[in-house]
Parts: structure tokens; sequence; C-alpha cells
């Protein structure tokens, strides 16, 4: 019967079609790593990708939409700029020295992180139940560079900074956790690997 | 939660809900890209362009059309102006000796695509009839659709579409016994 | 037969039974769950904990992501989900890589197994290094599919570097090499391959001239 012959080819394609190639979930990684710098849609002073923090945004009042139809209207520059402070921010993140991303036995390890402008930033790991509550990093004198110091288990620990109260950020530099498993990325960091380090 | 609920959710602030978008709709996306343009790098740029254009353009979304729909008008439009770039750089491009052409390049480690019984029947093939195959086959859109994400009437999509499979079973039928 | 005696002592056999915990972890995993998550998302949550327990996979990262989802305020729906992926993939690492395998090692295996790299390329890492931990080539593997190096590549660069003799910290240093490259614009697939070329050839003149014992660089 042609016809029939016509439709299992049909699904030969459709088969051939959805199990062929390369897996996308790395590509589909790197998409949310870059939706994490976008503005969010045709809201001026949003940041992108909050995570704890307002569900409801303030409204900004006439200036603000204004604003935001010129931005709408001349694509991305504008958006840019007025999210601007946020995204130098990020940009200016670093590890305070080299990156860490191995500590060859158990006991206290000091985070670093350098972040300028930022009022707040809490240390969150699988040591600490992810609480951003339990480790709040401290500030050295009054500078960028914030610090905090736990005591760590032999093990992969996966860990993260929390910059004022909202803003998840993996660790400059550090080993990178490949998965997002609530849509946000973590870093990692071994504790007891002491053999070839 | 449906698409609509998710874009509903973006839109009242909680940016986060995007993602649940992604999830759902970058494979299948990545998927008709790669087979329409031949190669996985062009078809991840496309992809996260449409993926930013579609979040940055969120409130154009209207619930009449699924979305599904309306991001795939995003992503055909970049795959047309990804092919047409493509067109004009690889008059150009021979790779030692080997042609490179539009249904798949002999590439890098990294290209899978070589071996796809599917990518190589569809060698020759026009955009707009893969896009019509592809669509019609591939992702089994209704006609309507295709045609309200195409921009072409429902008697020529199914034209495009029969033309497609002829030229794509035609080779099939050789490479697979090859 | 004094029934009568003996059903008592059945009951507060029983009852005493009931009331010891499987273990002094499984009650701390479920007090920990309890103060975060409401009582039926830990209570599913505790039996995929409990399960991995039996089967004698870590359940320290189980419990762990269950807390990371309730930080982040996620779907009970998708804690259990992302719980139930990661119990599979620990027990994908551990057939992967080997059941002497260490708990660091199944760890980062399962994360990479969750990334998308085939259960191939665990156990070929596996035979390329069977006597010395895995964890920080597993690390360094994961590390380069977050940065968008493409999975096959960096697959591959690991293995190799592996099956050339780096060592955790020629690798570590690849790592930094890749990153560093992908920071100033280089395409990740690229940088991978450069830094595998890098390591590489570091290996090669450490060991010196062919025949002769070569002396190791001062790193």
């Amino acid at each position: 019967m042609p016809e029939r012959e016509e439709g299992e080819w049909l699904e030969r394609v459709r088969g051939e079609y959805r199990s062929s190639g390369p897996a996308s979930d790395a590509s589909r990684e790197r998409l949310l790593h870059r939706l994490a710098s976008e503005p969010a849609p045709a809201r001026a002073s949003a940041s992108p990708f909050r995570w704890l923090g307002q569900q409801s945004l303030s409204v900004q009042g006439g200036i603000a939409c204004a604003a935001l139809l010129l931005a709408a209207a001349s694509g991305i520059g504008a958006f840019r700029g007025l999210d601007l402070a946020a995204s130098a921010r990020r940009a200016a993140l670093a590890p305070a020295s080299g990156p860490l991303a191995a500590v060859p036995e158990a006991g206290t390890v000091t985070f670093a992180l350098r972040a300028p402008q930022v009022s707040s930033v809490a240390l969150v790991g699988d040591f600490n139940a992810w609480d951003p509550r339990a480790t709040p990093m401290r500030r050295q004198g009054q500078g960028d560079l914030w610090t905090a110091q736990v005591e760590l288990a032999d093990g992969l620990h996966s860990y993260a900074y929390v910059i004022d109260g909202e803003q998840w950020q993996p660790d400059p530099g550090a080993p990178l956790s490949p998965e997002t498993p609530f849509g946000l990325r973590s870093s990692v960091i071994v504790v007891g690997e002491k053999e070839a380090l | 939660m449906t698409d609509a609920e998710l874009v509903a959710e973006v839109l009242a602030g909680r940016t986060r809900s995007y993602a649940g978008l992604v999830e759902r709709y970058h494979e299948p996306c990545f998927r008709f890209a790669r087979h329409l343009l031949g190669n996985s790098a062009d078809a991840e740029d496309v992809v996260q362009e449409t993926f930013i254009r579609a979040y940055r353009g969120l409130r154009g979304y209207r619930e009449r059309q699924t979305f599904r729909a309306w991001l795939y008008r995003i992503l055909v439009n970049r795959c047309r102006t990804a092919g047409r770039r493509r067109g004009r750089r690889e008059a150009r491009l021979v790779s030692g000796g080997l042609r490179v052409d539009a249904a798949g390049p002999v590439g890098g480690a990294d290209d899978l695509e070589i071996g796809s019984l599917l990518g190589r029947a569809m060698e020759g093939l026009d955009g707009l009839h893969r896009e019509a195959f592809l669509l019609k086959v591939g992702e089994e859109m209704d006609y309507h659709e295709i045609a309200s994400l195409t921009g072409a009437s429902v008697p020529a999509l199914k034209m495009r579409v029969k033309r497609a499979r002829d030229h794509i079973r035609a080779r099939w039928e050789k490479l697979d016994h090859a | 037969m004094r029934v009568r005696a003996r059903f008592p002592l059945a009951v507060l056999a029983a009852a005493l039974l009931a009331a010891t915990p499987a273990s002094a972890d499984s009650a701390s995993d479920a007090a920990r769950l309890e103060r975060r998550l409401d009582p039926e998302t830990s209570a599913r949550v505790m039996e995929i904990v409990d399960a991995a327990r039996e089967a004698g996979l870590p359940t320290a990262p189980l419990v762990a992501r269950a807390l990371e989802g309730a930080s982040q305020q996620a779907r009970n729906e998708s804690i259990l989900v992302e719980v139930q992926k990661l119990s599979a993939a620990l027990g994908e690492a551990r057939r992967s890589l080997g059941h002497e395998s260490k708990e660091t090692e199944i760890v980062a295996g399962a994360s990479a197994l969750v990334a998308g790299v085939p259960t191939d390329s665990l156990a070929r890492l596996r035979a390329s290094r069977p006597a010395e931990s895995l964890t920080i080539s597993l690390v360094v593997l994961c590390d380069l599919v977050a940065r968008g190096v493409p999975q096959p590549t960096a697959s591959g660069a690991v293995l190799s570097a592996v099956r050339a003799g780096g060592t955790d910290r020629d690798l570590l240093r690849m790592r930094e090499h890749v990153h560093d490259q992908i920071r100033r614009g280089a395409a990740p697939g690229g940088a991978a391959e450069r830094g595998l070329r890098e390591l590489l050839g570091r290996r090669l003149s450490a060991r010196g001239p062919a025949g002769a014992p070569g002396k190791e660089r001062a790193r």
C-alpha cells in the first residue's frame, strides 16, 4: 500500500529529524547565560533574572514610561543605557585573588569576592543549606573586597554569592557547575583531593 | 503553567519565568534551525537571537496566536536572514577542494550533521521548501499555523511541501541503499 | 498458650521498631528538609533520598539540591523533578565510573551526565585513569561545558589531557587558560583546543627528549 508506505517513511523522517544531531543543552545554557544580562522586557530599572526580591516592581512614573517607549523604538542601546549601573557592577565582579577551585584538605576556607558598589554579599552553598542569612560576607575596610570563612569538609561543594539580597552570582573564575537546576548557576569547589595538589 | 501564563509572569516582573519558555522551546527551535541551515553553529546563533528578540518584544505577544507560532515566526525570519547572509558568504567558500554547500557543510569536529540522512536528502532544496517541509513534517504544525508564520497561502504551502517531499524522498531512497 | 501475655510484647516490639529511625543520617536529613519545605514535599524528597541510601549512593547532594530549590523558591514539582534527576544521574555515574569510585567522583560525574556528557566519556576517563581520582578531571570537564565548549570537544580535551598523563594541576591550569581565552572573546571550542595543545606541549617538554629522563619544569 503506497499510502501506508508513505506514512511509514514519514515516520522515519520524523524520527531522524527528532533524534539526529547534537544535544542542545550547552547551547541552551549559553542562551540562559546571555539572557541573564538582558533587562526585563519593557521595564527600565528592573534587574534581569532576580533571585529573591520583589515579586512586583513599583511603577516608575511618567518620565520613565516615556523613556521606555523611546527605548522600545530605538532598540538595544537605549535599554542598555537605562540599566548601565547594574551592568557595570556585574562586569566589575572579579575573584579577589587566584581562582578558588580546589583545596587540599578539609578545614577553614576563605571565600573572597571583589564587588564594587554593592550593599551586601552573602555566601550560599550546600554547606549552609543555601540560606543567604547563614553566611553574610564582610566588607574589608572601605574597599570592594568581601570575605567570609567557612568550615568545609572533604568533598565537592557547590556555592554562589547573593548580592544585595537578590542577585545570584557564581564565583567569577571558579569552576562552574554545568547544571542550572532551578535556572541559576553555581560554582564548584573541591576539598580534600590531596594527591595531585 | 501554560505558555500564556508564563508570558504573563514574565511581564509582571517575574522574569525568571522566561526560563520555562526556553526550556520548552529551545530544543525544537534548535532542531528546526539546524535542519534548515545545515549546521549547529548557525542554528545556535539564530536561536539565541530568536529568544532574545522574543524576550525583548514579549509585550507584543497576543494570546489569539499560540506562543509557539509567535516564537516560530521570529525564528523563521531569523533563519531567512541568516540564510541570506550565508548565501553571500558561501559563494566564495571552498574548503580543501570540497564545496561547502547549504545542506550540510563538511565541518569540524563538532559538526555532527554529516551523517544525517535527512540532511543529505535535503541537499539542493531551497530555503522556502525546506521551511515548509520541516514545519509540516518535522514540527507537525498545521497549514494554518504555518501560513500565519511564513506569510504564504495554504495552497502555496501545500505545493511546497509536496515538492519538497518528492525531492527528499527520491534522494533518501538512493542514500538509504547506498 | 498464653496469647494474652505475648500480644502486649509484640505490640511493644513493633512500637519500638517503628520509633527507631533507619539511621541517624536519615532523621537529620528529614529534619533539614522539613525546616524549609512543606511536609508533603519533604516526605517525597525523603523517599528519593532513602532509596538512594539503600542503593549505596551519596545522599547529601540530593538533600542539598532540594534545599537549593527551596532557597530559590522553586515550585515543589520542580524540586522533586530535579532531585529525582540527580538521583538517577548519580546511579548512572557510578555505573560508568565503577562501583569503587569515590563519592566526589560520582557527584562530579553525575553533574557531567546531567549536562549532556555521555556515559561513554565517563567510562573512557575511568579506563585512562583506573587508579587515581577523576574528581578534578570531571570538575574541569563540567566547567568547560558550562562555559560553552561543545560537549564532544570538552570531553575530547579532558580525555586527551588525562591520557597524556596530565595531572590534576595540569587540568586546573588548562581550565584557567581556557577561561581566560573565553573572557577575552575566543570561541569556547577553539579555546578548549588551544588549552589542550598548551597542556600537551608542557607535558612533552617536561618529559624531555626521547630516551632521556626529562627534568620536570618548575611550575
